[in-house]
């Protein structure tokens, strides 16, 4: 099982965001997307979730373009995006109810991937009421439901204290055992360990980028 | 369809959050609408034999028959809608009339009796209203004007008349005697005029009693209102989780129909709530519907289920306004603005027969005036088609329009 991305594009207007974009990898494996901001980083993302449209380009899964098919990528693909896709008035159970039936819900939070990541302990809460980190698992939380083969992820560990990332951590790592393919932009460098691959877009193009752990050397780059 | 159904769930979920929030709006909508409906009510038995409208008139009433035209008219304290004629100079009764102390003006040129005299008709008596006058008011101004007219002309003319032909007859001697047995015969005729007509009273609106229209008129009023009270749950703040939920297969239909479902339920909720203390009020017997006369609460419990129709289609148009307009401030006033703009037009403060006939037609035509007429018909127990289509046709219509306009935002976020 494995993704291939070939020939992405997205223009906003006459501004070109992503030109020609293409990747390809394999399941049980992690790849982060590097780049400044406003580079395309997360317009790629939302493509794949198809969320946006694309201009032209395929994302290839078990011989099928997920960009054209809604119904397998619904079930194939699971997105956390940046921006806030929880109800605020709601408590966690409720938020979490829109996505799962009761029965598969009771089994998650009991030695499933909602107990990995730590939910039941603030089901209760508001989302209002909730710490960056709580929203942070409650959203990947929903985007797991019916246990995707591909995790796309936004930044997931911005603004997240270090105990909050360890255990976002854990449970990719469990993801990435169980054969899932995990795609993140990120501009962290604990994530970037996550990763078994990186790539860098800059101008609308992605690159491989081979990460030693040079901060200058990246940041020279993403210049 | 089994998301579907979760995300009305949800929706539903949000709804009963906010419900006790909810329902100190409502009580606070129906104490403000009750006080409105009492002034109403009682501007409404005002005009139901107490009000009195002055009417300025200006000529010299030193003449003894524009004097006694006037004593005539004063006299009448049985009409049913008092009218007061009060002898002032020209500018007094101009400038009274600019300040709206006056409902009208009568102006009696000074040569009117000696052009009556000799048969001449060059001077005129003038009526002044405001322009554009075509309330009750403004019709009883014109009809007390021509009242006055006749009063004073006609009578004239006839004893003039009479004196003329007593003189040419050499019977002057006569015309002193004669001349007061006439204006004794107007005077009899005048003060049983009352006698000489039947008032038939056909209601304020289409058949119903003051009370009955305006019962109506608060229901159309109150759910018109609940559209403000909807912005908890409904107001847009971020376009992310639509988007979201349109990638895993939730599309503008699913979503309309969610968020719909649980904001019309929730009107329902608080209309039931309403339904209910005007169930108290009317058991109570604090008023009384003339429609409904010795039938208890029966009548206002089929009611509510009559009006369900019309409460879902006022609130699938107000969910087109949230859908339409973006923002807390923008929604909230978009809401406001409508609801009083077609409340004012479908007759909800004032019967639609005092507006000229474009405006009532309008009236008639927009979302409240159809619920006007449907819930007028439900009060007198009388439906029909042509009132019940036109609130079905408009429920599908902005139910139609609020998954067209969600599908539109959304199609335009995934070309963002």
């Amino acid at each position: 099982m494995s993704i291939e991305l070939a020939g992405i594009k997205k223009s906003y207007g006459k501004k070109k965001v992503l030109e020609n974009v293409s990747l390809k990898t394999g399941e049980g494996s992690c790849v982060g997307i590097l780049g400044g901001n406003g580079c395309g980083k997360s317009t790629l993302l939302s493509i794949l979730a198809g969320v946006r449209k694309a201009d032209g380009g395929v994302f290839l899964y078990q011989g099928k373009d997920l960009l054209l098919s809604s119904s397998l990528r619904t079930r194939a693909v699971g997105y956390v995006p940046q921006g806030d896709t929880l109800v605020e008035e709601l408590t966690a159970w409720d938020n979490l109810r829109m996505w799962y039936g009761k029965e598969a819900l009771k089994n998650e939070l009991n030695g499933g991937v909602l107990e990995m990541l730590g939910i039941s302990e603030f089901l209760k809460v508001t989302v209002r009421k909730m710490s960056g980190g709580m929203k942070k698992r409650l959203s990947i939380g929903c985007a797991v439901v019916g246990n995707p083969k591909i995790l796309l992820l936004d930044e997931p560990s911005a603004a997240l204290d270090l105990a909050c990332k360890e255990r976002i951590y854990k449970y990719f790592e469990q993801y990435k055992k169980q054969g899932g393919i995990l795609l993140m932009t990120t501009h962290d460098m604990q994530d970037m360990e996550l990763c078994d691959s990186c790539h860098l877009l800059k101008e609308g193009v992605l690159s491989p980028y081979e990460y030693d752990g040079d901060i200058h050397r990246l940041a020279r780059c993403l210049q | 369809m089994k998301r579907l159904g979760s995300y009305f769930g949800m929706q539903m979920n949000r709804m009963l959050r906010i419900l006790p929030v909810l329902f100190a709006a409502v009580a606070a909508t129906f104490a403000v609408l009750g006080v409105c409906a009492a002034l109403l009510l009682h501007s409404a038995d005002n005009a139901e034999g107490k009000r009195r409208f002055r009417i300025g008139m200006v000529g010299d009433s030193s003449d003894s028959y524009l004097g006694f035209g006037i004593s005539v008219v004063q006299a009448i304290d049985e009409s049913r809608f008092m009218v007061e004629l009060v002898p002032m100079e020209e500018e007094e009764a101009l400038s009274g009339f600019r300040r709206g102390e006056l409902s009208a003006c009568v102006m009696v040129p000074d040569g009117l009796l000696d052009s009556i005299i000799y048969g001449r008709n060059d001077e005129l008596i003038t009526y002044l209203s405001s322009e554009g006058q075509k309330g009750l008011e403004g019709i009883l101004g014109e009809e007390l004007a021509d009242i006055v007219s006749v009063l004073v002309t006609r009578s004239q003319s006839a004893i003039f008349g009479m004196q003329q032909i007593m003189r040419n007859h050499n019977r002057g001697a006569e015309v002193s005697a004669l001349t007061d047995r006439m204006n004794l015969k107007l005077f009899d005729v005048v003060l049983n005029r009352t006698g000489l007509y039947t008032l038939e009273e056909l209601g304020v609106s289409g058949g119903l009693s003051a009370i009955g229209y305006y019962l109506g008129a608060f229901f159309v009023f109150f759910l018109l209102l609940l559209g403000i009270h909807g912005s908890p749950l409904l107001v847009r703040r971020s376009s992310a989780l639509p988007e979201l939920m349109k990638s895993r297969g939730i599309g503008a239909f699913g979503q309309v129909l969610g968020e719909y479902g649980a904001f019309a339920c929730m009107n329902l909720i608080c209309f039931a709530v309403a339904f209910m203390a005007i169930g108290i009020i009317l058991n109570g017997g604090f008023i009384e519907i003339q429609e409904w006369e010795g039938m208890g609460a029966e009548p206002l419990r089929e009611l509510f289920v009559k009006i369900l129709p019309v409460t879902l289609m006022l609130s699938a148009m107000q969910f087109l306004l949230y859908e339409l307009v973006t923002g807390v401030v923008g929604s909230l006033i978009c809401q406001f603005i409508c609801s009083i703009s077609m409340a004012y037009l479908a007759g909800v403060f004032y019967p639609s027969n005092f507006f000229p006939e474009t405006m009532r037609i309008l009236g008639q035509l927009l979302p409240a005036g159809t619920a006007m007429r449907y819930i007028q018909g439900g009060i007198l127990g009388e439906l029909s088609l042509k009132t019940v289509l036109p609130v079905f046709l408009y429920l599908l219509l902005f139910l139609g329009l609020s998954v067209l306009a969600r599908d539109l935002r959304l199609e335009k976020g995934r070309r963002r």
